[in-house]
Formats: structure tokens, sequence, C-alpha cells
């Protein structure tokens, strides 16, 4: 899959969507469940749909000037630790499930990547997945 | 009838339904209980007449939207936790926002939610940027109040969609949202990168202004949040004659005759204690005008100015009549000074300005003076002195100013000062062709000898018998016009 300098090698399992919004920018979603037509950018509409060992990422481009801020000053797409998954940190909260941002600037562009773990119990195998992916992500 | 009139007519199905359901309410719930109920069932009834008057129960979902319940994972309204108030609260800043496109809550435009994330106040903040740990948030998880249908999360949800305050390294959780039909990059400190989520068009809470009216639709392009008025304050609501929203730094009336009028800022205190809508200056006519640095509001029966020097003062009913007719803040009179006062004789009405004053009772009317003829006026008792009630404005002339009294006349007299010309004195001034006429300017105050009372002027005197009473005018020498007035 390749978009406006943005390309991913799917990992076996996975199902991946990609556009590019009314911005211009990357909005790539991919899923270890098959991706409803209706998600919401950081995949409010998916997460209902997670089982336990299921896994949604996002990965949400930025306006280029952000690349400025403090926010985007991480750099490099990121490697994620089950210590990052915290219950809370989603958008919509949902009893098992936990998230984890990363805001970051890879080749110029700012991005975050945002991940959701259907079980929090089973994060370390959840961010094993989310690695995977992740290191099939190419920004130009 | 459309169907925005439909929902705004008095007398529509929705209207009754409201009112029907409301006293139904009434009637089984305490008076507090019975406010927040009544306002749910008409927010409902608002949104979704049909839906509601079948499923009653279903009030509180048509009014918040879906996953209104704390259990729904979503976070609750800035308005629901902030006094009604749709902005970030205190110790929180926006983070970042989406837009819901379609909205019939924007009048099917997109509809932005902006997320107020909490600081992390409670602790240093160290890693990877955007989210503090949440011990370190300033304020902890909790439901929405009770009582209201808005119980979404309280500061529970660490996410960040990350388009606002990108120089704040870390912030912590979602505190509240803020709602607009305006991009929130036009009143918050927000890039413009777009992101989407239609899940949440029709969250909503019953202190955010409701469903698409006249009202909404004049603040919409007024710029909301980002306007003068600033953000909303609870909901819209029904006024005698009309509907209302507060906001901030002001308020938007809306009636079918006047449209939706919005008054600001000091104007609108004043507006406020007066009674808004209900009081004596009924519906806003058109919006503020501004004047340099001060502003005024034209209503139904009045108006109010505020100068940034002297504050904000209403003239009203025919002292507002004359006052437009003297050219109002730009006219000889200039800003007022003053709330109408009662005169002395508890009968007339008098408004000060810096440049003068406007006198009324009900059996002359309202009539005008500038500065000189009003201070002399008021040494002299003003309503309740000699002189009376005015009868006519002020007339300019070339070399003098002149008012006319029931009591007699003030003259004032460029380099020479203020005279009064009195009754018996006054009608034969006047007979003889007053300030305009042979006699011209007065010289000099009305004097008492043993010849009886007289006066002087330019050219001649006016003379009293004592016997008589009666005036006598008398030339100094061949007369010749001094005077005429001024266009």
């Amino acid at each position: 899959m390749r978009l406006s300098g943005v390309s991913l090698a799917l990992p076996a399992g996975w199902q991946a969507a990609a556009r590019r919004n009314e911005s211009g920018h990357v909005v790539l979603h991919a899923a270890t469940i098959a991706l409803p037509r209706s998600r919401g950018d950081f995949g409010s509409d998916v997460a209902p749909l997670l089982g336990a060992d299921d896994v949604f990422c996002s990965l949400f481009e930025y306006d280029r000037a952000s690349i400025e801020t403090v926010l985007f000053s991480a750099r490099g797409l990121p490697v994620v630790r089950p210590s990052d998954f915290a219950v809370g940190a989603l958008q919509r909260s949902r009893p098992g499930q936990s998230g984890a941002q990363f805001f970051f600037t890879q080749a110029g562009r700012p991005f975050c990547l945002f991940a959701i773990l259907g079980s929090h119990g089973r994060r370390v195998a959840g961010a094993a997945r989310v690695n995977t992916l992740v290191r099939g992500m190419a920004i130009a | 009838m459309t169907a925005l009139e439909e929902v705004l007519a008095p007398t529509s199905f929705r209207a009754r339904a409201i009112d029907g359901l409301s006293a139904w309410l009434a009637r089984r719930t305490s008076r507090r209980g019975f406010l927040v109920r009544s306002a749910v069932v008409g927010s409902a009834l608002a949104v979704d007449t049909a839906g509601f008057a079948l499923r009653p129960g279903t009030a509180y979902a048509s009014v918040c939207g879906p996953g209104s319940t704390c259990g729904g994972g979503w976070t609750a309204f800035c308005a629901t936790v902030n006094h009604g108030i749709n902005t970030c609260p205190p110790g929180s800043i926006a983070a970042g926002w989406w837009k819901a496109d379609g909205a019939s809550l924007c009048g099917g435009r997109a509809r932005y939610i902006i997320d107020c994330n909490a600081t992390c106040s409670r602790c240093a903040t160290a890693g990877r940027a955007g989210i503090c740990s949440s011990g370190c948030w300033s304020c902890g998880c909790h439901c929405g109040p009770g009582g209201q249908c808005d119980q979404r999360k309280v500061c529970c949800n660490g996410f960040r969609y990350g388009q606002c305050n990108q120089q704040v390294r870390q912030v912590g959780g979602v505190v509240c949202r803020v709602v607009s039909c305006v991009p929130p990059w036009t009143f918050e400190n927000c890039t413009k990168a777009v992101a989407t989520d239609n899940a949440t068009r029709d969250h909503s809470a019953p202190l955010l202004p409701g469903p698409w009216s006249n009202i909404k639709a004049r603040y919409w392009q007024l710029g909301e949040n980002g306007s003068a008025l600033g953000p909303s304050v609870n909901a819209e609501f029904a006024v005698p004659g009309g509907r209302a929203q507060r906001y901030v730094n002001g308020r938007l009336s809306y009636k079918a005759s006047t449209g939706p009028r919005f008054t600001v800022g000091a104007v609108a205190m004043r507006y406020a204690q007066l009674g808004n809508e209900a009081g004596i200056l009924g519906f806003p006519t058109h919006d503020p005008i501004v004047i340099a640095n001060a502003r005024a509001s034209v209503f139904e029966k009045g108006r109010i100015s505020w100068h940034p020097l002297l504050g904000a003062y209403e003239v009203v009913g025919p002292l507002a009549v004359t006052y437009s007719a003297a050219g109002n803040e730009l006219g000889v009179l200039k800003f007022p000074t003053s709330v109408p006062r009662r005169a002395t004789d508890g009968e007339g009405r008098f408004s000060t300005f810096q440049r003068g004053r406007i006198s009324w009772h009900p059996s002359t009317g309202a009539f005008w003076m500038g500065a000189e003829i009003a201070a002399r006026y008021v040494a002299l008792g003003a309503e309740g002195g000699r002189l009376g009630y005015p009868l006519r404005n002020e007339l300019g002339l070339t070399a003098a100013k002149s008012s006319g009294f029931q009591g007699g006349r003030i003259v004032w007299v460029t380099a020479a000062g203020t005279f009064e010309v009195y009754d018996v004195l006054d009608t034969a001034y006047t007979g003889a062709g007053g300030e305009t006429g042979q006699l011209g300017l007065p010289t000099a105050q009305e004097q008492t000898d043993d010849s009886g009372r007289w006066q002087q002027f330019e050219h001649g005197r006016i003379t009293v018998d004592p016997s008589t009473g009666q005036a006598t005018v008398s030339y100094d020498t061949q007369p010749s016009p001094t005077d005429s007035p001024t266009p």
C-alpha cells in the first residue's frame, strides 16, 4: 500500500485503508479485523468491534508547520512498548481496552500513531503486533 | 411554513407539546426538578418531536444524543461542567479537534468538537510527548453531574487529538468538549489539520444552545466563540414575544419583526439590569453601532449608549426620540451621562448628556438644550425652577443659542454669558421677534427699580409697568436686524 509518500507492507492478518483527507494529509488505518466503512479518524467506530486479541492503528498526518513544535519533536516512527499502553488512553474509553499515542516527525512530516488494544491484559502481545505493523511502514 | 419556522412558531405543535408535557411534569416534581426536566423535554421535542412524543422516556437521549452515559466512554461537554459556558474551563487547554459532517445542530454544516485537556500541574512531566501520566493531571476522573443527561466522563480519557497548543509538550486527560459550528482555529490556538469522526455528530447536552435556529444562524455569522459575544452560556430559551440566548459577553435576542440582534459588553450588562427583552427597552432592533471606541444599541423603546470614560446609560421613550432627532451620540448632545431620572415634580423625566440635557413632561413633550443653557437651567432649579419644562429644542443662532420654557427663555450669548428672560418680558420679547427681532439679544439680566422691572437688549429695552403689569418695548435707535437663525 502506498499513498502520498506513506507506504505500508501489510503483515499477515491485517487489513488496511488509507486516504488523503480534506487537508491533503494521509490518514492510514490498519486493524486485525475487517475495517468498517465508517471508522472515525482515530477509530471510535472500530474500537467496539475489537476482540481481545485485536489491534487497531491509525497513522494521522498534521500540517507541515507543526514539525517546529515541541509536540512533534520526537524523530522517527516509534517502537512501541507494552508499558506505553494505558486503559484510559483512548478517545472513547471502553472496558478492557487500552491505547497508546505517539507524536513524531518523519521525513519532515508530522504524524500521530495511535494504537488501540482489544485487551489491555494482552498488551505484551498487542504491542508486538503494533511493532510488526510499524516496521512495515515507511514515510518519505 | 418551513421546518425552521415551525420550530420557532410559538403556537406550533412543538410549542403545544412542550407546554403540555412540562405542565404534566410540574405536577409530579419539585420546582428545581421541574425546571431541569422541562428544559430537557423542550429540547427533546425541538430535536425529535415525533420520536419524543411517542416515546417520552427517550427525552434525555434526544437531547444528549448517543453515548451519553458515563459507561459510554465519551467525554462530557464543557457546558455541562463549566457553569453552562461552552469553553475550556480553568485548568484546561484546547488540545485538539475534529469535525462531524452534515450536522443538523449546525444547520447541515460541519460541527466541530474541541477537546479541552487538563494541564499536567501535579508533577513534573517527562517521557514521550503528548499525554502526561494520569497522576499528574490537574483533575480526577468522574462522571457528569447528576440531574441531567450528559453523564459522559470528565477528565478520564487520556487522549490528544493534537492540533491545538502544540507548543505544550504534554497535557492531561480530556476534561470536556467544546462544540462549534465555525472552525476551531478561528478562536483557539489550533491548526487546520482536519480530523473527522461522524459518530459524534449528534452528541449534545442540555446546557448547549440546542437545535439550529435564527439565533444560532446569526451567532454562526458572527463567528461564534471568536465573536465579540464569546462562548454561549446555557441553552437558547423563550422570552415573551421571542427567544434569547446568553453569551459570556452579551446576548442575542430574536423576534419575528426584528430578526436576531445582539447586544454586547457594557451595553448588554445594562440591558440585563433593565430586564432585557421584557424590560422597558424591549427587543434590540439593530446590532451594536460602533462609534470610534464607544458603542450604542438601538431597541424598540430606546437606546443604550456606552462610552469607555462614562459608562452605559439608556435613553428611553420620548427622550430617545428627541435624542435621535438631535443626532444621538454624534449630535450636539454627545453621550448620555446618566440614566433617565424623575424630575422633582414626579411627573417629568430628564436625561443628561456630555453636552446638554433632554427634559420631558407628558403635557409638553421632550426637548433638548445644549451644555451652556443646560448648566444655567440646572442652576436655576431645572424642571422644578421658575422656568419649568422646555417648550422647544434649543435654537442655534450665529452668535447665540436660545431655549424656550414654560416660564420664559434662556439665551446664551457668545462671549457675553447666559441671560434669562421671564414671563411677561419673554412674551414681549417674543412679540418683538425674539433673538432675531429688532431688539437683538439680551445684554443683561432682568433689573428691578422704582420704575418697575426692565431688561436691556442690544437695541432696546423691555419695561414692565408695575401698576398694570404690561410690558413695553422701546428701541434705542432706528432698529436694524442683528442676527438670524443658523441653517
